[in-house]
Parts: C-alpha cells; structure tokens; sequence
C-alpha cells in the first residue's frame, strides 16, 4: 500500500471567547488506503471532513487543529510530523492542488518564481537554475499553457483563473510526486474551463500513472476520472465502491439522496430533488448515526448507535444498519 | 509613472495653499505681534517697523503679499533674527533635524520589525504578550515624559551620555531613542498584525504543500505583503517624527527646525513660523508621494 490512513481523528479546538472552549470534530475515525496508481474520489458535502482529513496528512492544519490516528506513506509516519521531515514528502512526493487558483499562488512573486523553487527546495545541491527553467517551461507547456516562456515571467494577476489553476497543477507535478491530492479544484472555475481542468487532470493520470486522489462535492464530475468512490458525512465514511457500485447500487441513504440531488435527475415540475434538513452542527452532533435526522428510513437503533462497517462486495463498504435498500 | 508624478505633483499644490492660508491666519489670531517685548519700542520706531514689514496694511492685503513672495520661493526675512531669513534659518536647522529624523525612522523600522516578528511567530505566547505590552507602554508614554526621565537616568543619574548639545554621536542617542519608542512600539504592532494575516492567506499554504522550510516562506512568500501596511506607516511616521522633533529639539537642545518652529510661535516671528509649516507640510507631501512610489515596486499588481 502506498497511503495507509488507520482511525485518523481531526479535531478543532474553538474558543469564541465567551463560551468556554469546545471541541469541533471534523474528521471522526476514517480508515482508508490507496494502492499506487489508483484514482480515487472522496465525495461529501461542505463541512464533511473531506478536506480536513488531507490537510492533517499533509501538515496543513491551522493552529487550533490537531490530528490523531496513524499515517503512513510508503511506510514513512506522516502524522504529527516535524516541518523538517515533512518537506522531504511535501511538494514532492505528494503534490497538492487547491480549490481556489486565485488566492493559491502568491500575488507579490513571477509564475516562475514559484514553480521553479519547488525545484530548488528538493533537489538541493543538484539544483540548476538553467535547467530548472527549462522543465518549468516545459511543464506549463504540458498542462497546455500558451505561450509557456512569456507566462514564465508573467504575474498571477496577469492570468485567468483557469490558467491559474494549470499552474498550479504544473507547480504539483513538477518533481514527479507519486500522489496529487486535488481538493476541489475545479468549484471555484467556470463550468466550461471544470471539464478542460478535469480532462487535464484525467491526461495526467493516464500519461504518468500518478495516484489522484480528488475531493469534491460534485459526484457526476468523478464518474469519468475515478476507479473509486469514497462518501464522507459530518467526518465519517458512510460508502465506499467502484464508480459503478456507487452509481448503480448506491447503499448508503445518503449516497443515493446525493445521487438524486443533481442537476439531470429533476422532478417533471422542474424543481430539482434535494436532501431534507441540514447537515448537522459538528459542535453538536446527534447520537447515533450522524445522517439519522436527514434519512429517510430512520429507525431507533440509528439514533444511539452508530452503525458498522458492512461489507456488500469486496470492495463495496457501507456503514447503515439498514440492508438491501 | 512620469504622468502620474506630475499629476501627484500639481495636486498637491492646492493641499500647500489651503495649509499656508489657515497657518497664515491661525497665527496671526494669536495676541501679540513680533515687536512686542517687555520694554516697550518707542513708537515712531514700531511705526516705522510696522510699515517696513506691511504689517500696519489689512489682513488680506499682507496674506497677498506672503502669497506672492511665497509663489517666488521667498520666505521673506525673519522678524527676530534679523540677519538671516527664514530659508537660511530653515537650511541651517534641517541638516540635525533630517538626521534626527532619519535615524529614528530606521530604528523604529528595524527594531519595530524584528519584534513584531518575534511576536507573530510566537503568537499568544509569554513573549508575543511582553512585546506587545511593552508597545502599549511605549505608545502611551508621551515624549515629553520620556525625555526627562531618560535625561535623569541615563545623563542625570549614570552620567552615560550628555543631556543636551549637539556634534557627536553620543548627542544624538536620547533624542533619536525618545523620538523612536512610540514609532518602534506602532510599527511592532502593525508588523505582528500584518504577519499573522500574511501567514493565514492560501499561498502561504501553497508555499507549505510545496514543502518550503519555514524561513524561505517568511523570507520570500510573507515579506513583502508583511512590509507594505507598513510602508504606509512612513507617511503619518513622517508627520509623528516631526512634531516629536519639535519637542525633543527643545528639551534636548538642539539647533534643528523644530527649535525655530518653538522660538518663532513665542515670538510671533510670523514668517519664520510660515515658513516652517509650509517646509513641513512639502516633507509630509513629499513623504506620502515616495510611499505611493514604493508601493507600486512593492506589489506588482499596482501600476501608475
């Protein structure tokens, strides 16, 4: 295995300064691994831990956050690292794509500037600025960047967005990582420059074999990139299957309300399908299964206790007590 | 750029009139005239001087004669030095207040940032707590305190450096420090504010993701948004610098302009007064335009 994640917790601590301090527990006991070359999709709405989860393997957590639980990477610890360890793995075994392309790159330094000191920091006393700007060059030519040698000295500002988000998915491939963690990449773009970012990402996957591992809310948008599907609700895996294990024999009520709740699937009214009620408050969840006040087949087993992990297929997990919905 | 400065330039041309005007009026409501004195001139002397200066003619026609010589670059001569004029008082004192000046900006600056640094790294920690206390301290302090308890410590008590004159080094050392504590203390405040911001934008998080040690992402990706609230601190420091010169060059005494700015209000020494508003209000304009200048190198995004 290359990524092992064993009952990683995250949790927050939150001081509003009145109350007294609380705990936020963003991601609650999630268990999950990831072979080499694999592509998978972690799907949840906001505030489902999805996020969070590959912030605290990353070393990303801001500093009320803390992390509990094992992380291994190709058998090295990950969690609750040193600054020092972790920029051996950062940035260049596990690259990083963010949701936002127009605050992710700094305002104030060149394109080229900061995808050539990905460079510079890893490769240490081989590093060659001459060479350096030749593969930053030819990187930005890769994720299809007109003009790549003008771009190079060119100013973030001085980019759209969706040119933006390509260089930001160069500056993650620069050094060859074994893993991309793409956190939402495409939310904050248009929708025609979300299918050239996806068919860019899917490009990658199949010319260099790295693992992908891709966050988002938008389950329609994984179908044609991913092998595998994970459903986050309020910090737990709820299902876990292939893309076709979750599009056609979804188990999880909350898997196939999302699946109801897209834009195609609408009611002969027009209006389109959502899920009743609100994610809960993570400050406040209720006992039991977290999804009980929203499920549509809620029993009273769901409201104290919380299902277990059932297997359907051999890799086709779910977590209701509820069988052959 | 080179449209923009002018267009900065002759902007500030209307700020300079409206500021010699209200100065021009303001001192001239105050009691007294430049030839009073506890013995009292004959009268045909005062007459005579009166009609020398214009100063028997009305108000608006002497504000017309100050603006015309003004528009000539003339100053006109001081009522109470009478062998100099008010440019050559103003040229005699700005070297030692320029120096002053100058060295109490690059302190503050540099201790000021190198605190609020420390402070911002070790946020809510027992030092971020004492280095910002010790600001609050320092903002608080007026210098007029300052100076005398610094006077009687370190000139009075220890006999470390000289209380008051002006030539050597050591001259400088009070005054430059009593001039820089309330500046250090804001700039330590604004530096630790701006970083903490600067370190919660995503592109500090990208810079981390791409596993850059802690000192490049201080050094290269939080420096120059960290440094820009305050290059916009050199404006009103400006201003702060001068007004705490005019009473630091008092009590230290020192032969900058802050002194004649003093001498020349107590004696109702109308033009040399002027004539150091008007320099001021320049440097303050001058100031502010050098920042804006700054700015536009700093953040590539700006552009005149």
């Amino acid at each position: 295995m290359m990524l092992t994640i064993e009952n990683l917790r995250v949790d927050f601590t939150v001081d509003s300064g009145i109350q007294r301090k609380q705990t936020l527990q963003a991601v609650r006991g999630v268990s999950l691994e990831l072979d080499q070359g694999e592509n998978v999709a972690i799907v949840g709405e906001s505030g489902s831990g999805k996020s969070q989860l590959f912030n605290a393997l990353m070393g990303l957590l801001p500093p009320n956050g803390s992390a509990h639980g094992s992380v291994s990477f190709n058998q090295q610890a990950l969690l609750n690292q040193s600054d020092k360890s972790l920029n051996k793995i950062r940035g260049k075994e596990i690259g990083m794509i963010f949701q936002d392309p127009m605050t992710a790159l700094n305002p104030y330094l060149r394109i080229g500037k900061q995808l050539t000191e990905v460079l510079e920091v890893h490769e240490g006393a081989n590093f060659n600025k001459e060479s350096a700007k030749r593969r930053a060059i030819e990187m930005l030519d890769r994720v299809k960047i007109k003009d790549p040698e003008q771009r190079f000295n060119s100013y973030p500002h001085e980019l759209s967005g969706g040119m933006r988000q390509r260089v930001v998915i160069a500056m993650a491939l620069l050094c060859k990582p074994k893993l991309i963690i793409a956190d939402e990449p495409t939310t904050a773009l248009d929708v025609t420059v979300q299918t050239e970012i996806i068919r860019l990402l899917k490009d990658i996957y199949r010319k260099e074999r790295t693992s992908i591992v891709l966050i988002t809310h938008d389950l329609p948008l994984v179908a044609g990139l991913c092998d595998r599907i994970i459903v986050m609700y309020a910090g737990k895996i709820v299902e876990t299957g292939t893309v076709d294990e979750i599009f056609y024999k979804a188990q999880h009520p909350y898997t196939q309300a999302l699946l109801a709740a897209t834009p195609t699937n609408t009611e002969k009214s027009g209006k389109m399908l959502a899920i009743d009620g609100q994610p809960p408050d993570p400050l406040n969840l209720p006992a039991g299964c977290a999804f009980s006040p929203r499920c549509a087949f809620v029993e009273e087993r769901c409201k104290t206790e919380s299902p277990p992990e059932r297997k359907i297929d051999a890799g086709h997990l779910v977590s209701c007590f509820r069988e052959n919905n | 750029m080179l449209s923009y400065f002018a267009k900065r330039i002759a902007s500030s041309i209307p700020t300079l009139f409206i500021i010699i005007t209200i100065a021009f009026f303001m001192i001239r409501l105050a009691p007294g005239g430049p030839f009073d004195s506890e013995r009292p001139v004959p009268a045909e002397i005062a007459a005579n001087l009166e009609k020398v200066y214009h100063l028997n003619d009305p108000l608006p026609v002497q504000y017309g004669y100050y603006l015309l010589n003004v528009l000539k670059g003339d100053f006109g001569p001081s009522f109470k030095y009478h062998d100099f004029t008010v440019s050559e008082l103003i040229a005699q004192g700005f070297p030692v207040s320029i120096q002053l000046g100058l060295l109490a900006i690059l302190l503050s600056l540099m201790i000021g940032v190198l605190l609020g640094v420390i402070a911002a790294l070790r946020q809510n920690s027992a030092i971020d707590y004492l280095v910002m206390g010790l600001a609050m301290t320092g903002i608080t302090i007026p210098n007029f305190v300052m100076a005398p308890i610094l006077i009687l410590l370190f000139g009075v008590f220890w006999g470390l450096l000289p209380t008051s004159g002006w030539g050597e080094l050591k001259h400088m050392v009070l005054p430059v420090i009593v001039l820089s504590l309330p500046q250090i203390a804001t700039v330590a405040r604004m530096t630790r504010a701006s970083l903490i911001e600067t370190l919660n934008m995503p592109y500090i998080r990208t810079a981390k993701a791409k596993g850059l040690p802690t000192r490049l992402i201080l050094s290269r990706h939080a420096s120059r948004a960290t440094l820009l609230p305050i290059l916009s601190w050199l404006g009103p420091a400006t201003a702060a610098i001068i007004t705490g010169s005019v009473v630091v060059e008092t009590i230290f005494g020192l032969p900058g302009i802050g002194r004649h700015f003093i001498n020349g209000a107590l004696n109702r020494d109308y033009t040399l007064v002027m004539g150091v508003v008007v320099f001021y209000g320049f440097l303050i304009i001058l100031m502010n335009l050098l920042v804006d200048l700054l700015y536009a190198w700093l953040d590539p995004r700006i552009k005149y």
